[in-house]
């Protein structure tokens, strides 16, 4: 009777908990919809080249951090500097690489070595050279060649060389769009009332598209199935998640493959954080906190445009340490600024953005881990309940597809980045298998990284890269 | 025979597995349906859109193929205006959605003209009464499509629809506000600028941007008053003010300008420095004196920067101080500013505890 009675109510916390997560899902997904229809037809009407023109267009510098990416670090640097802006520079930070990488830079543009006084604003190691091309066609090139320090040092570097009033991180193997600066510039140059301090941008997977000299020339959705069901969960979360959570000013996190930020802010915040692998949510954190502890106000922006392409792990060991790592940064951020939960001082952040975090981005994997190990005694107990069982199970399933659907759905009516019946046949044939193989794998990885983390594992572990549109060659991260 | 085990089957199903549910399976079970029911009508809304887009896209080039031909003839004159009319009536005879790809084919060829060929492709768009569709676009609910309206308005110069656009001035849409202001000024109407209220609207960067680009094509004598937003209680008017001072050369604002570096703002006083920059004006340089010893940081860097620039010896002994400041980058920019002034290197090393900060600026690969 006892048993019964607590079996009950542990399987009432889980369909509670369940029930809420679907229900903030749906919200989100339909609020998101509606914000990026108005952002599509807006968009529409913006003629973007006035900013090229225009004496007013801020100075932006993009930091691209390297580590051993000599083979494929000049064409990502031509694509860098092929992008659309009247008024930016690009820097790319040696972080201290084993392999060619500055020496290729040096060739290819026919650097120089230059007298150069940097400002130690935020914290990094030692700047052992800056270089610039002494060609004037590229004289919006800075390489800074530093001692190895990490991705968040390598960002340090380059804020403490940059001169512009705003600076954008990017992966140096990205593919951005060519109008991406432009387009991520407008929140910044259109609030009057409050300061835009960072704005994000949507990251899409560019396996098996088509790049040719730093350009996306065809989408393709992947044939591998890893990878292919990253383009699904992608889609989910900017499509259908963070467009919504910027509507209410509620973002936390500006991925760390495309986010501009104002220099000012995150200098005063002290830069990137050298004490986690999760540094770009970290920074958003902690620039987030600094402002409302100021009672500044502020936003953090996101452009809902597909404007960055980025290569997906395609391989189970590489997608699980990816995971792995994100678990353990966002473990550390949840860690590190535990002052905001629930504290009304910091509004949205403190009250809504950092409690769902916690309960439906840190806990969910852990809730449907130990839902399932509930299920499993209550089996061998002898007192489970198929029916409901099988109902939960039916439920969690046809709504992740509903859901995958949405996703697709929208893309479709908005941006419409797959257009062949064999893509679309694709992306719903994966939204129908991706709960059997994707999902409770993310999970698996997503205990491990707890784990991983509470035996205080820190780096970032190594990662393969294929290359996009290029032959397979292995490169680690910093 | 197979329906009637199907019918008992649901019957035995009612009567045994759905009546024993509790009100949570039942829940849950509901929730089954309207997730599974919901992802089939996507997935047949995405096949119909799909199929649907084909098809229309299919027709809708083929026929702007069809109008662009049609135009590029009657433009070589090969045909009247006339037959051109009545051959796109045809068109839209046979399916009234043809009207809108007429236009929006007449509104990109008229991109293509300077103003005055404007007046044949406006008599096309009114013999096709397709001017009626502008305004009936203006009067819409939808902002985009009274945007869209309002562009082919002012692109095409149709003078008539001044007052609708007038009216419409009021929008708290800035896109729309933008076009509907790009549209008046396009047809020499200037009257928007009195709807403006220079002590309390906003005025946003974009806005900046986007008037700035309407002015530049303007003559001197359109521009609006501009000066007199330097005294607005609005910080927005007076920072645009103070950058449109700077962008037409308005040398004869500069002590308004100076007066400026004592506003409250920092945003205004780095523009106002931005401007002095610019203009180089060596009236500028007894407003910068006094401002010197009030800021630091940025603003005093390129308060330093600036009157470097001015060139005049005199300001040697002014500047010579902040060598010795607590900031190594106001050191740097203070001697910058004195080899500017045509202090030599030796010179320089004597003001200087640093020699890296000579070496470097005195270095000849130095960007």
């Amino acid at each position: 009777m006892n048993l019964s009675f607590w079996a009950n109510m542990l399987s009432y916390i889980f369909l509670v908990y369940t029930l809420v997560l679907m229900l903030i899902y749906i919200v989100s997904a339909l609020a998101s919809y509606r914000i990026i229809r108005q952002h599509v037809a807006e968009t529409s009407f913006v003629d973007f080249r006035q900013i090229l023109t225009s004496p007013l267009s801020p100075k932006i510098s993009i930091i691209a951090p390297a580590y051993n990416e000599a083979l494929n670090i000049v064409d990502n640097a031509k694509s860098l500097l092929a992008l659309e802006y009247p008024n930016f520079e690009v820097i790319i930070v040696n972080d201290g690489s084993k392999d060619e990488t500055l020496q290729r830079l040096i060739d290819a543009y026919k650097l120089e070595k230059t007298s150069f006084l940097v400002q130690q604003n935020v914290e990094c190691k030692e700047i052992i050279g800056v270089y610039k091309a002494r060609d004037e066609a590229v004289s919006h090139l800075t390489v800074v060649d530093k001692r190895n320090g990490g991705k968040s040092d390598a960002l340090n570097a380059g804020i403490n060389v940059c001169a512009g009033q705003l600076f954008a991180c990017i992966d140096v193997d990205c593919v951005l769009e060519r109008d991406a600066l432009l387009r991520m510039i407008k929140p910044f140059l259109e609030e009057t009332d409050q300061k835009v301090i960072a704005t994000g941008g949507v990251i899409r997977l560019a396996n098996d598209c088509v790049i040719r000299d730093g350009r996306l020339i065809e989408i393709n959705v992947p044939r591998n199935l890893i990878a292919r069901a990253q383009v699904l969960e992608y889609m989910r979360a900017f499509l259908l998640s963070r467009v919504a959570w910027a509507k209410i000013n509620g973002l936390m996190l500006i991925s760390g493959a495309l986010g501009l930020f104002d220099k000012q802010t995150v200098g005063e915040a002290g830069g990137y954080s050298h004490k986690t692998v999760g540094e770009d949510m970290e920074l958003v954190m902690r620039m987030r906190r600094m402002m409302e502890e100021r009672k500044q106000p502020y936003a953090v922006r996101y452009i809902p445009d597909p404007l960055c392409w980025t290569e997906g792990p395609t391989s189970w060991d590489i997608l699980g340490r990816q995971r792995n790592r994100w678990t353990r940064g966002l473990m550390d951020c949840l860690k590190f600024h535990r002052k905001v939960f629930f504290n009304p001082n910091y509004r949205i952040m403190g009250m809504i953005s950092y409690p769902f975090w916690f309960f439906y981005e840190w806990l969910a994997p852990i809730i449907e881990s130990l839902g399932l190990v509930f299920s499993i005694i209550l089996w061998i107990l002898g007192i489970i309940n198929w029916s409901s069982f099988w109902l939960l199970l039916a439920t969690v399933y046809s709504y992740a597809v509903c859901l995958s659907c949405l996703a697709i759905w929208v893309d479709q009516k908005t941006y419409l980045q797959y257009r062949s019946k064999r893509d679309l046949g694709r992306l719903l044939l994966i939204a129908l298998i991706e709960p059997f193989f994707y999902h409770p794998f993310t999970v698996y990885s997503s205990i491990r990284g707890n784990i991983d983390y509470l035996r205080g594992k820190k780096g970032w572990g190594s990662m393969t890269r294929q290359g996009l549109s290029k032959p397979a060659t292995p490169t680690s991260t910093s | 025979m197979m329906r009637i085990n199907l019918t008992k089957w649901i019957a035995e199903l009612e009567n045994t597995w759905l009546d024993s549910l509790s009100t949570f399976q039942l829940l849950l079970l509901m929730l089954v349906v309207i997730s599974t029911l919901t992802a089939v009508f996507l997935v047949v809304y995405i096949v119909v859109l799909m199929v649907i887009r084909n098809r229309r896209q299919q027709w809708a080039d083929a026929l702007q193929a069809r109008i662009e031909d049609g135009i590029a003839i009657w433009l070589a004159g090969d045909y009247s205006i006339c037959e051109l009319i009545s051959t796109f009536q045809e068109e839209i005879k046979k399916d009234s959605r043809a009207r809108k790809i007429i236009l929006n084919v007449i509104f990109a060829t008229s991109k293509l003209f300077r103003q005055e060929g404007q007046s044949a492709l406006r008599q096309l768009l009114t013999g096709l009464n397709l001017h009626h569709l502008c305004y009936k676009l203006l009067k819409n609910r939808h902002w985009y499509k009274q945007a869209y309206a309002t562009q082919i308005i002012g692109q095409l110069q149709m003078g008539l629809a001044l007052p609708l656009l007038k009216r419409k001035l009021q929008t708290k849409n800035s896109t729309l506000r933008i076009e509907l202001i790009t549209a008046m000024v396009a047809l020499g109407d200037q009257s928007w600028l009195e709807d403006i209220d220079y002590t309390n609207a906003h005025l946003s960067d974009w806005e900046q941007i986007l008037l700035l680009e309407r002015f530049r094509r303007l003559n001197t004598n359109q521009l609006p008053p501009f000066e007199t937003w330097l005294t607005s209680t609005h910080t927005d008017w007076v920072l645009f003010g103070i950058r449109l001072c700077r962008n037409f050369n308005r040398f004869d604002q500069v002590p308004e300008l100076g007066n400026l570096l004592k506003h409250p703002d920092q945003k205004v006083q780095i523009a106002v420095l931005d401007a002095f920059d610019y203009l180089g004006s060596p009236e500028a340089v007894p407003s910068l004196i006094r401002y010197m010893p009030q800021v630091t940081g940025d603003r005093l860097r390129t308060t330093l920067r600036v009157l470097g620039n001015q060139g005049d010896p005199d300001l040697v002994s002014l500047l010579t101080p902040y060598t010795e400041h607590p900031d190594p980058a106001v050191q740097v920019s203070a001697l910058s500013a004195l080899k500017e002034l045509g202090l030599t290197k030796i010179e320089l090393r004597q003001l200087s505890s640093n020699p890296k900060y000579i070496d470097h600026l005195f270095d000849p690969k130095r960007p």
